[in-house]
């Protein structure tokens, strides 16, 4: 990583940090989010992803995820400061394909609608399948691979505003063979840094693939502090549960009940936790 | 606790459920195999017979009173008698010629598998017994009830014969062993006697005495009418004598002569008669009184003699009584058994002289026209029961090998890494790629697959028209499958 120093961006992406730069006025990043203003960039309107959720029961869940993001925002809250990897970076993955990894993501950012303080930035980071981009309709534009391979897209070239306020999305980005290695990239550290600097209400959440399947995902464990494994209800198994999590723990750092969560997909109303009815 | 139970129970139907595939395809599977494993059986037919032997035989009758274990003519009886080894043989050389030529193993497997398939059946009511043979050859079946019931008929004449000329032996003999007991009591009697004499005579000693007493008073009577005739009152003596005369006889009944008391009676008996003699000589010579007298005196002598008893020594007299009950009971038994042999010989001309009225056939086996069997329509209900059984019990092994998770619990406790979330999942919250609805096409296409051959095959099985349509071409369909 010799080029560093070259690199174009300094970690000021979004105009209040720019202004912090000049010395103009300090905007609180929490009052006004910064990331709003990106689809204004260059005088030109940017796509807008849409974070479409499927049918479903909606008072539950919404109960279910409020569930799920209370516990990561617990998580974000009573880390210690020194804490080796951001626990605001989080990593959604599953031991195999189709167990509601993207599903998931995007119930989380559903749920983030009515937090007022916190942002989220959604990146699609399962190169094989970019299903995040697909559903919000981001295929095919800029995205993650393009600005760790090109230095001169900027952050916010990949950085697309929603169709709920404070959730942004980074999409997948075209397909490339080095994915795996452009993952490992300093650019990507600096990404990271970047969407948490300014902010310490801004979360990452990566959608990445499966951890049997991609091996990027492995790479994007080391970043995260937080990873949240999908396990589907009759569906995955258990060996694959276990090999996942071996090479999480061998490969991404120790996996303890401080960084790993898992979330149980899938489950019947009858035997939810959470039982709302379903006009409440 | 129950609710940890029923939480577990309805985790595994959870698992079960997640491999309903597996099942179904499973019992689809294991039901048509079965199916058409039972549409290919071959008929059965049941040939029968029936006997009717009665409980009472010359035998029952002669041991009346004695046990004789198993009932006679008893089914158990029947089955005992009629299913041994020889008869077997017999009926399975019959069948098969050959088989007499065949090494002892491969004969005796023959007659075990004979012996298998044929089932004695009790009838509910007295005496009857039915037996079954069960084929797939009508003609067989036929063949082999006849020659058991040949066999039946043959082996029971021996047997009822054995039977009463073996209770005649036995009663003939123990007549003859009690007879000569008998006759060994009457001569120890006769020797005893000889011995220590006529006790029969003595017997009759009772009612002389009694005679003789009756004499003394009628005496004593008419000497002391006599007396008063005479004038002279009676003397005081007269009546000690008389009451005297009445101890010594009460105490003779206890003790002997020797016996004190015995002993001082007499001697006061003589003073007194002796005072009284004096006393009379002192009155005069009155002729009727002297008659009367000696009349008395007669009379008491005659009643010395009568109340005389040979005293025998106690153990002797002992024996005598032990020889007399012998000699009595010896008498009761032989009674009896003449009796009985009299009984035996009664009910032989009842049931007939020589002996084969003892049993009736009272079912000739037929050839079965119709087949008995098998019962299709319950075997095919067992196969959609068992086909069923087999697909759950196919899903829960896979389930159980897979391990797939169902409950948040389990996923806690094999990784021990928290659960922080579960997420609902409705059938109507699909993400677009899966169309949900070729899914409830492929079950109702299923089902009703399953459903349409189980009607098929029913109706097959129970319609005799359709099946043997059905049989012509499941011959032909199943050759390969089933050979």
């Amino acid at each position: 990583m010799g080029q560093m120093s070259k690199v174009p961006f300094t970690g000021k992406v979004f105009p209040a940090d720019i202004s912090v730069d000049d010395d103009t006025v300090l905007v609180p990043a929490n009052t006004v989010s910064n990331l709003d203003k990106v689809e204004e960039r260059g005088g030109v309107v940017k796509r807008v992803g849409s974070v479409v959720t499927p049918h479903f029961d909606e008072s539950r869940t919404r109960e279910d995820f409020r569930v799920v993001k209370r516990h990561i925002l617990s998580r974000i809250d009573n880390a210690p400061a020194d804490k080796a990897k951001d626990p605001r970076t989080i990593l959604i993955t599953s031991a195999s394909p189709r167990e509601g990894k993207t599903t998931v993501t995007l119930g989380l950012a559903m749920s983030f609608i009515f937090e007022r303080d916190y942002s989220v930035i959604l990146i699609d980071a399962d190169m094989r399948s970019p299903e995040l981009s697909r559903r919000m309709g981001l295929s095919g534009e800029l995205g993650l691979l393009d600005f760790l391979e090109n230095e001169e897209i900027g952050i916010e070239d990949i950085v697309y505003p929603t169709s709920v306020k404070g959730v942004y999305a980074v999409p997948a980005g075209l397909p490339r063979i080095t994915a795996p290695e452009l993952i490992t990239s300093e650019r990507m550290t600096q990404l990271l840094k970047a969407f948490h600097d300014g902010s310490q209400k801004r979360i990452v959440i990566i959608d990445s693939g499966s951890v049997l399947a991609c091996s990027e995902t492995i790479s994007l464990a080391g970043y995260a502090g937080q990873i949240m494994f999908v396990a589907a209800k009759g569906q995955t198994r258990r060996k694959d549960i276990d090999e996942g999590l071996g090479i999480l723990h061998r490969q991404a750092g120790p996996i303890d009940e401080s960084r790993v969560a898992m979330v149980f997909n899938k489950t019947d109303h009858s035997r939810s936790p959470v039982r709302y009815s379903r006009n409440s | 606790m129950v609710g940890t139970v029923l939480s577990l129970l309805y985790d595994e139907m959870v698992r079960i459920w997640c491999y309903r595939w597996t099942a179904i395809i499973t019992a689809i599977v294991l039901f048509v195999a079965g199916a058409a494993y039972i549409v290919r059986l071959p008929d059965n037919y049941d040939a029968w017979a029936q006997i009717y032997v009665p409980r009472q035989t010359s035998l029952s009758a002669a041991a009346a009173n004695v046990s004789l274990g198993a009932e006679y003519g008893g089914t158990y009886v029947v089955q005992k008698t009629l299913l041994n080894d020889q008869n077997l043989g017999k009926v399975a050389e019959q069948l098969n010629p050959t088989l007499s030529r065949l090494d002892p193993a491969q004969r005796q497997a023959a007659i075990l598998s004979l012996r298998n398939k044929i089932e004695v059946v009790p009838d509910a009511g007295d005496g009857f017994t039915e037996f079954h043979y069960t084929a797939t050859n009508p003609v067989k079946a036929y063949n082999v009830v006849r020659l058991l019931l040949a066999q039946f008929v043959s082996s029971t004449q021996d047997r009822a014969q054995r039977d009463f000329s073996q209770a005649d032996v036995f009663l003939d003999s123990q007549i003859a062993i009690y007879q000569r007991k008998l006759n060994e009591s009457q001569g120890k009697i006769a020797a005893f006697h000889a011995r220590y004499g006529d006790s029969a005579a003595l017997a009759t000693d009772t009612a002389e005495e009694a005679d003789a007493a009756n004499d003394v008073e009628n005496a004593r009577a008419a000497y002391t009418a006599a007396l008063a005739r005479d004038g002279g009152s009676d003397s005081p003596v007269q009546g000690q004598i008389a009451a005297l005369e009445d101890r010594i006889a009460a105490l003779r009944l206890q003790y002997t002569d020797q016996y004190p008391d015995v002993i001082a009676a007499r001697q006061q008996l003589t003073q007194l008669q002796q005072r009284a003699a004096s006393q009379a000589n002192r009155a005069g010579g009155n002729s009727a009184v002297a008659a009367a007298r000696g009349q008395l005196a007669a009379a008491q002598a005659r009643l010395r003699r009568a109340r005389f008893r040979p005293s025998l020594p106690p153990q002797i007299a002992a024996q005598e009584a032990d020889l007399k009950r012998t000699d009595d009971m010896l008498r009761n038994a032989y009674q009896e058994l003449l009796a009985r042999r009299e009984a035996a010989q009664m009910s032989l001309a009842v049931y007939g002289a020589n002996n084969s009225a003892k049993f009736q056939v009272t079912n000739q086996p037929t050839i079965p026209a119709t087949p008995s069997g098998p019962n299709r329509p319950l075997l095919l209900l067992l196969a959609v029961v068992a086909a069923i059984a087999g697909g759950i019990g196919a899903a829960y092994l896979r389930g159980a090998i897979t391990g797939v998770f169902v409950a948040p619990r389990e996923l806690e406790e094999a990784f021990q890494l928290p659960v922080i979330g579960t997420i609902s999942w409705e059938q109507t919250w699909h993400t677009g790629e899966v169309v949900q609805g070729s899914r409830h096409v492929a079950v109702f296409v299923t089902f009703g697959i399953i459903l349409l051959v189980a009607t098929v095959l029913i109706s097959v099985s129970t319609s005799p028209w359709l099946q043997a349509i059905f049989h012509q071409y499941s011959t032909t369909l199943f050759q390969g499958f089933v050979k």
